[in-house]
């Protein structure tokens, strides 16, 4: 295939791009939740 | 219903499924879209480098789209005080700059086979985009650089509305300008000038590019919506 290193390389920043989202978007949802929680238990 | 999703107890009871099933509907779009953009003939122009585009477009949309609900949420935060609003507002930026950045590089890496060139400073799309990058990153480091957080929700949202300008600039710049950037090839009076065989697997990955922003999106927007439930927390035990 004609130019496949810039082919692949386009879909691997893509995927690298949507990777990040994903993984920053859940690990700060889930540090979100945990401390919640916690306060929540100390509040109470 | 944006009245609605402004009480931040509804959104969170709209959220917890919404999310999801935006995720799921986007796993099941990218996955039929790539499956076709992978398998469609070389065009008789572009070859090969033509399945570059199944992943640029929708990110260079998700990025306009992400930026016009980064201005709406400011909008209805700046104007009617809506607490959701401005969570939304700085859930959406990160979001933002990483499908522009998505659609900068990709953009590039077409554009070397295509154009003999990775950037062109004189290409009023190109550079219209990365201000678009921009904007992102300088709404992010206003809202980090303000310490009270009412007062860099202001700014930031002032600076968003701002530069919801750039929005149409982007939009008609292969219209009023002379660019290396070809011009409007899809939404366009007359109908779209590409081959409908490619038409197919670009609308299925750009549906799936505006699910996933959808349940990122609402992810985050919950995620600041509990981090500043545990702020007004924190702040009642101290007091």
């Amino acid at each position: 295939m004609k130019y496949a290193a810039f082919i692949w390389a386009a879909y691997g920043s893509s995927a690298l791009a949507l990777s990040w989202m994903i993984i920053d978007t859940l690990v700060r949802g889930w540090a979100a939740r945990r401390a919640l929680e916690r306060l929540e238990r100390e509040v109470a | 219903m944006i009245t609605v999703l402004a009480n931040p107890h509804r959104f969170m009871a709209f959220s917890r499924w919404a999310a999801p099933l935006f995720g799921l509907a986007a796993l099941a779009l990218l996955g039929w879209g790539l499956t076709l953009g992978l398998a469609v003939p070389p065009d008789y122009q572009q070859g090969d480098t033509v399945r570059i585009m199944f992943v640029h477009v929708p990110a260079a949309w998700t990025a306009m789209l992400a930026y016009g609900c980064l201005g709406a949420a400011s909008f209805f935060s700046l104007v009617f005080r809506h607490a959701v609003a401005d969570a939304a507002a700085r859930a959406a930026a990160p979001l933002g700059a990483g499908f522009t950045a998505a659609a900068l590089v990709t953009g590039s890496l077409w554009g070397r086979p295509m154009w003999g060139t990775w950037w062109a400073w004189g290409d009023s799309r190109l550079v219209s985009v990365l201000v678009l990058f921009l904007l992102f990153l300088g709404y992010i480091a206003l809202r980090a650089s303000i310490e009270d957080e009412a007062k860099a929700a202001r700014a930031a949202e002032i600076l968003a509305l701002v530069g919801l300008i750039n929005l149409p600039v982007i939009k008609f710049s292969v219209e009023w300008w002379n660019t290396l950037h070809q011009g409007e090839s899809i939404f366009r009076r007359g109908g779209p000038t590409i081959a409908a065989v490619y038409l197919q697997p670009l609308f299925l990955m750009g549906a799936g590019y505006f699910c996933a922003f959808a349940a990122l999106w609402l992810t985050r927007t919950r995620a600041e919506v509990r981090r500043r439930r545990a702020a007004g927390l924190a702040l009642r035990a101290s007091s």
